[in-house]
C-alpha cells in the first residue's frame, strides 16, 4: 500500500500498517490499516487499470486526497501553506496532483491563483519600466503598418505606463478570467471524457497549475513558464478528473489547435513531450 | 439517457461560468475594436492562404454581438452556433439566478457519450471543410 507523510507530503510504499518512518524525511508516520488495498503493483495505486489507474493516468484515486497546504493555511500558517503548495505544484507535480481533492472549496484555489497573478504583475513593473518588452512592442507597431503621425509614440507611451494597469488588471480581472477559462476548458474536458469530477475540479486544476506564472515577468522564461503551466494542467486534469493522460492532453491541446493553431503547434509539441517525459519518469 | 432536475438553488455552477464567458465575450466583441488589433490576424492564412480551423471566430463574435447573425454564419457556421449557445447560457444563467430555477442534468451512457462526441467532431470537420471551400475556392473574405 501507499502512505503519505504528513510532514513532507512524499508518498511512499509500505507493506504494513502502523508506526513507521518516512523514508524521505524521517518523520514518524502512523499508517492506518487499509483492508481494501490491493497488493502493490496491482493497479489501484499509481497507474492502475481504470479511472485513476487508467493507462497513463497519474493519480492514485481518492484514497490519498486531502486539502492542499494552502487550504490548510489556518493550521499551517499563511506563508507556509502558500509556499508549500507552490513548491509541490511546481517541483513535484506527480506527487502533488494525486493529493488534490476535486471537491474542496474552489474559492481557495482561485484565491491562490489570484495572489500568484498579483505577485507576477507586481514583479513585472520594474522590468516593464526598463523597457524589457520593447522588442515585442516594436514588432506590434511594425505589424500595424502606416499609422497617423504621433500615433506610434502615443501607443509607446501608453504601453510604458501600462505596468500599473497590468497590475490592476491582474488584481481585478484575474478571477473572472480564470473562471471563464475553466468553463471553456471544461467543455473540452467533457468532449474528451475528462470531466468525471465536474467543473470545479477543472477550475481547481487551472488555479493550482498557474503556479509557474509567478515567473511570467521574466523575458523568455515567461514563455517556458507558460509551457510548463500547460504541462501541469495536463497532469492535473488526468489526476484530479481521474482520466488518462492522453485524454487530458487532448482536452488541453485541441482547443489550442482549433482556436490559435498558428502559435499552438510549438506549444503542443513541447507540452506533449514534457508531459510524456514526466509521466514516464514517475 | 437519463434526465434529472437539480434542486432549486442559487449556487454558482458550470452554467453560470459559461454564461459569464458568453457575457464577457459578447461585451468585448461589442465594444472593443477587435478587428483592428494587430495580433488578431491569422498567421497561417496570411502565409499559406489556407484558413485555420478557428478562422472567422473573431468575426463571429463581433457580428453576433452586433446582432448580425447571418453575417456571423457566413464567417463560421459552427462558431455562430457556439456563440449563440454562449449567449443562451448567459440568459439562462441570469434567469436561474433570479428565480432559483431547477436545471436539467442530462447523463449519457457510454454509447450515447461516444455518439455525441462523434457528432461534435463530425460537425467540426464539416464546418472546417465549409470554411476552406468558401475561402480557398469561392474567394470569400
Amino acid at each position: 500500500m501507499q502512505a503519505r507523510c504528513p510532514r513532507c507530503a512524499s508518498i511512499f510504499t509500505t507493506d504494513r500498517s502502523g508506526l513507521q518512518f518516512c523514508p524521505n524525511c524521517g518523520q514518524q508516520v502512523d499508517v492506518p490499516a487499509f483492508p481494501g488495498a490491493p497488493p502493490e503493483g496491482s493497479g489501484a495505486g499509481w497507474g492502475g487499470p481504470s479511472g485513476p489507474g487508467a493507462p497513463g493516468s497519474s493519480g492514485p484515486g481518492p484514497a490519498l486526497r486531502e486539502d492542499t497546504p494552502w487550504e490548510r493555511r489556518a493550521t499551517l500558517g499563511l506563508w507556509t501553506g502558500f509556499f508549500e503548495t507552490w513548491k509541490r505544484a511546481v517541483f513535484s507535480p506527480q506527487l502533488f496532483w494525486p493529493t488534490v481533492r476535486p471537491d474542496a472549496p474552489w474559492m481557495d484555489a482561485v484565491l491562490y491563483a489570484w495572489i500568484l497573478a498579483t505577485v507576477g504583475g507586481l514583479l513585472s513593473i520594474p522590468l516593464g519600466a526598463l523597457g524589457m518588452g520593447s522588442f515585442g512592442m516594436q514588432q506590434a507597431l511594425d505589424s500595424m503598418g502606416s499609422l497617423p503621425p504621433g500615433t506610434r509614440d502615443a501607443i509607446r507611451n501608453a504601453v510604458a505606463r501600462g505596468g500599473v494597469g497590468q497590475v490592476i488588471f491582474a488584481i481585478v480581472l484575474y478571477p473572472l478570467i480564470l473562471i471563464i477559462w475553466a468553463a471553456i476548458q471544461h467543455l473540452f474536458c467533457m468532449l474528451f471524457g475528462v470531466a468525471k469530477n465536474g467543473y470545479f475540479a477543472t477550475l481547481r486544476v487551472l488555479a493550482y497549475a498557474a503556479s509557474p506564472g509567478v515567473f511570467s515577468f521574466i523575458p523568455c522564461v515567461g514563455h517556458l513558464a507558460s509551457l510548463y503551466t500547460l504541462v501541469l494542467i495536463i497532469l492535473g486534469l488526468s489526476s484530479v478528473q481521474e482520466s488518462s493522460l492522453g485524454r487530458a492532453s487532448a482536452a488541453v491541446l485541441v482547443p489550442l489547435l482549433l482556436v490559435c493553431c498558428c502559435a499552438a503547434v510549438g506549444v503542443v509539441l513541447g507540452a506533449g513531450a514534457i508531459a510524456a517525459m514526466l509521466s514516464h519518469g514517475q | 439517457m437519463t434526465l434529472r432536475w437539480s434542486a432549486r438553488s442559487r449556487e454558482f455552477g458550470f452554467l453560470h461560468a459559461l454564461g459569464l464567458a458568453g457575457l464577457t465575450g459578447l461585451l468585448v466583441a461589442r465594444f472593443v475594436p477587435l478587428a483592428g488589433l494587430p495580433f488578431m490576424r491569422c498567421a497561417i492564412r496570411e502565409h499559406t492562404g489556407w484558413p485555420c480551423p478557428g478562422c472567422g471566430l473573431t468575426r463571429v463574435a463581433v457580428r453576433v454581438a452586433h446582432g448580425d447573425v447571418a453575417g456571423a454564419f457566413d464567417a463560421n457556421p459552427l462558431g455562430t452556433v457556439a456563440a449563440l449557445g454562449f449567449a443562451a447560457c448567459t440568459v439562462l444563467a441570469v434567469l436561474q439566478m433570479l428565480f432559483a430555477l431547477p436545471l436539467p442534468l442530462v447523463s449519457l451512457d457510454a454509447r450515447e457519450a461516444r455518439a455525441t462526441r462523434l457528432a461534435i467532431v463530425s460537425a467540426v470537420v464539416v464546418n472546417y471543410a465549409v470554411v476552406v471551400v468558401r475561402v480557398r475556392f469561392l474567394g470569400w473574405p
